[in-house]
């Protein structure tokens, strides 16, 4: 078993600063910041079964989960961005005491309970005048579990990863509420409620019945609304930018083999010094429990690939499975 | 003597080797880290144009929906208006980072070689932005707005506090070109080509422009009773401030509203309420006159007969849009080939002879120059000045002038028209503009001084098609020309559930990384100047 603690603060990296255009610039190159990192990762490897007839299963286990905090960042700043996006859209950003590239991005109204307001004269939501953090890419942890069973000349391993968290601002998902092509949305002529009180657009505050209530929402609108609207408000297309961040949770098989080895008996007769035959397959089956689910949206999928800009998904390529037959001979 | 060669030698090395900067690989020479002014002028006035103009990143592609000249199926439909829209958070990115910053460099580097007249010119070009600036936004960073590296969040100053500022500034900047200059611009600059005379005549209507702002706030009739019998504001339209394109595709100097609405995807519907104004169906503005510059003004890809794309929202006869505000199931439609399209007036695009095609880009020359402030608009702020009594002039005599340099302003495009696969456009005939004119005056001589303002304010929202942020202002201080209410014409299917924006938010990238600037609500603040 391996265990490892581990604590790191980095300090004065050289970072592109997106400041107030109102400078007259748009980046500052510069010494700047802190952030911690700490985590812990461990290693188990487990051999539950071993008979004298070649039987054996093994089990390795990893487990990894850090936690980064940003520290400092230049003075007067609140914050500044990883990566300049599309003007004023979703935005990976770095604030002090938030973790490194949380998200954000406009949110619809709420009251100061919380709840969200609805416009009165179409039923659904309306934009925030200030933008906050909508998720945090970061996953909480992740386990990566090895199995291998091996007897005689087979040997059958499967890998499973499981990740905690994450968030995903997915635009592939969005378009396929929006346009209504997948099962999830498939009652498109049905009415719903949304949840929330009745507000006034003009000042975003909720709207008072004579006794000074708040007036819960009864008006309907039907499913196809709540998810494209024109005019922003809905929950799919032209919503505001928090209602296409989903949590990226996934247990995943990451990869299955099945292997022979010729045993050395059979091979005295033959050339050869070792023949071996394995059937592979990458990403074979996920499952993502906060995705909706007709979508098969894969949360790994991300637009910027290994960059510092994480959890950003604007219609991307999907993951591909793959298979694969390795034919190993050695003379 | 060996020894001497030696020594020689290698002092020759030394030498060499100090002189010699072919090592010098810290040198960049494809980015110059010191700009000329001729250079910096050119993109400085480019840069300001585009952020007004009809270009998607420009103000006018939104206030132009706001003041009812075009549609957008986009975000800020319905007075929906954000600080992320792209209009907003572009043109706020160019005043600051690009504009402004290129003017602070030609101040400081044409003090430093005495080239007055570029400093006069980034004096003036840098008063007028940021009156526009005020007067869309209000308050915004001033005093301390491109100060880096000393800060890099400058706060909020009043715009009650700039304005005056403006004004000294535009001194300043007239006092500058009348110094002789080491420098002078040239064809670097778009604008004037170097005619310093025309950037004073500019300066001074702006200053007109500005006092006639501030009326409704302040007592301005002493500085513009000394402003107007000086004679030096523009002119005739050859002094109008307008940058002209050209027509070559790549690298493309077009006119950036032509490149949106001409090319692929066009994002301009015309604006029902303007059509039915135009062709005298609107029983609440002119309603009855007919306009001549209908066919300049926006070009029909259907004939009458024509069938469109998708069924259409609004139809009439071949002219086709979409409502503003509209949810009506015909909005979203797929209409590039069938809708009614900015024509030759705004942006250069096709002359409406009836031709019905659906143009591409090399239908139509599209270098017609955005207007920003010219002697059309001149007469009507002295035609507005007149009727509200802060000047003894004519106001009907002074709107009547204001009309017909509107029509020569219509005409001038006409003729310069390159007119490509059709027939060269012909001149609005003067029996047609006198037409126009009479029934108009008629209707301004029969009304009350109310009355009367409402027609100078609508013929210059009419006259300012393609130019909308002059329109928006006008609109808040005097709320003239009446404007389309999508909550009371009728329509089931047509609404705005927010009030009209009497200011913009500011761009939402600006709020995010500058803690000193908070956002505003659109439906909830006013600019200084407006007492309504």
């Amino acid at each position: 078993m391996d265990f490892t603690y581990y604590y790191r603060e980095t300090s004065d990296q050289i970072v592109n600063v997106s400041v107030p255009e109102t400078s007259g610039f748009q980046q500052l190159v510069t010494n700047a910041g802190s952030i911690e990192n700490k985590g812990v990762e461990v290693g188990l490897n487990l051999v539950p079964i071993q008979l004298n007839n070649s039987l054996r299963w093994e089990i390795y286990t990893a487990f990894t989960r850090n936690r980064g905090k940003v520290l400092e960042i230049p003075e007067g700043l609140e914050r500044f961005n990883v990566r300049n996006l599309f003007g004023g859209g979703v935005t990976p950003v770095i604030e002090p005491g938030q973790p490194y590239g949380i998200l954000r991005g406009s949110v619809s109204a709420r009251d100061d309970e919380g709840n969200l307001l609805i416009d009165p004269s179409s039923g659904m939501l309306f934009e925030a005048l200030e933008q906050a953090k909508i998720g945090d890419p970061n996953p909480d942890f992740l386990l990566g579990v090895t199995n291998t069973i091996s007897f005689k000349g087979f040997t059958l391993r499967a890998l499973i990863d499981y990740r905690q968290g994450g968030d995903i601002y997915t635009t592939t998902v969005e378009r396929l509420l929006g346009r209504g092509v997948t099962k999830d949305t498939e009652d498109r002529d049905a009415s719903r409620i949304v949840p929330g009180f009745l507000g006034d657009p003009n000042t975003g505050l909720p709207l008072l019945d004579e006794d000074g209530n708040k007036i819960p929402n009864t008006i309907q609108v039907s499913t196809n609304d709540l998810y494209f609207q024109n005019g922003g408000g809905s929950f799919g297309i032209n919503a505001e930018d928090e209602w296409t961040v989903y949590d990226g949770t996934t247990i995943r098989l990451r990869e299955a083999s099945i292997g022979y080895t010729l045993p050395q008996s059979t091979l005295e007769n033959l050339p050869f010094g070792r023949v071996s035959i394995t059937i592979t397959g990458r990403n074979l089956w996920y499952n993502a429990p906060n995705i909706p689910k007709y979508t098969n949206f894969d949360p790994e999928v991300n637009g910027f690939g290994s960059t510092n800009t994480q959890g950003i998904e604007y219609a991307s390529a999907p993951t591909t499975r793959r298979y694969g037959i390795n034919l190993s001979v050695t003379f | 003597m060996n020894k001497l060669l030696t020594i020689y030698l290698l002092a020759g090395l030394f030498l060499m080797s100090s002189c010699n900067e072919f090592f010098d690989i810290n040198d960049d020479p494809n980015n110059p880290t010191e700009a000329s002014v001729d250079l910096l002028l050119t993109n400085t006035e480019l840069t300001l144009v585009n952020s007004l103009g009809m270009s998607t990143s420009g103000l006018s592609a939104m206030l132009s929906v706001y003041m009812h000249q075009v549609t957008r199926r986009q975000g800020f439909d319905a007075y929906n208006v954000l600080g992320t829209d792209f209009p907003i958070t572009q043109s706020w990115s160019q005043f600051y980072s690009i504009a402004l910053e290129d003017m602070r460099e030609i101040k400081n580097i044409g003090t430093e070689q005495e080239a007055w007249h570029y400093v006069g010119i980034a004096q003036i070009m840098e008063a007028y932005a940021y009156s526009q600036m005020v007067d869309v936004w209000g308050n915004i960073p001033f005093l301390e707005a491109n100060t880096s590296p000393d800060t890099f969040t400058p706060v909020l100053d009043e715009g009650e506090g700039i304005y005056p500022q403006l004004f000294t500034m535009l001194d300043e900047g007239i006092a500058n070109l009348e110094k002789s200059s080491s420098l002078s611009p040239g064809s670097d600059d778009l604008i004037y080509g170097g005619n310093v005379n025309n950037w004073r005549k500019f300066a001074k209507t702006v200053k007109l422009k500005l006092y006639n702002q501030l009326r409704l706030v302040q007592d301005v009739s002493t500085e513009v009773n000394a402003l107007i019998p000086e004679g030096d504001l523009i002119g005739d339209q050859s002094e109008d401030f307008e940058l002209a394109y050209g027509q070559t595709q790549s690298p493309d100097n077009r006119n950036p509203g032509f490149i949106a609405d001409n090319l692929g995807t066009r994002i301009y519907y015309i604006s029902v309420w303007f059509y039915e104004t135009l062709t005298g169906q609107n029983e609440e503005i002119l309603d009855g006159i007919t306009d001549p510059r209908v066919p300049y003004y926006w070009y029909n890809q259907l004939s009458e007969s024509g069938t469109p794309q998708s069924p259409a929202e609004y139809r009439d006869g071949a002219f086709l849009s979409i409502f503003f505000g509209s949810t009506g199931p015909n909005q979203a439609g797929l209409q590039d080939q069938s809708q009614t399209i900015l024509g030759m007036y705004p942006v250069g695009g096709r002359f409406d002879d009836g031709g019905a095609i659906a143009p591409t880009q090399t239908d139509a020359p599209g270098d017609i120059p955005q207007r920003i402030l010219t002697h059309y608009a001149r007469l009507y702020i002295e035609a507005e000045l007149a009727i509200a009594e802060v000047t003894n002039g004519d106001p009907g005599a002074l709107l009547e002038s204001a009309m017909r340099a509107s029509f020569a302003k219509v005409n001038e495009v006409a003729a310069n028209y390159d007119a490509k696969t059709q027939d060269a456009p012909p001149q609005i005939s003067d029996e047609d503009i006198d037409t126009y004119i009479t029934a108009v005056l008629t209707r301004y001589d029969a009304g009350d001084n109310d009355e009367k303002l409402e027609i100078i304010m609508t013929q210059k929202w009419i006259a300012s098609f393609g130019f909308a942020v002059d329109a928006y202002t006008d609109y808040r201080r005097t709320g003239y020309p009446l404007i389309y209410d999508p909550n009371t014409d009728n329509l089931s299917f047509t609404n705005a559930s927010k009030n009209f924006p009497t200011i913009l938010p500011y761009s939402a990238t600006e709020v995010e990384l500058n803690p000193n600037v908070q956002q505003q609500n659109p439906t909830q603040t006013k600019v200084f100047w407006d007492a309504n």
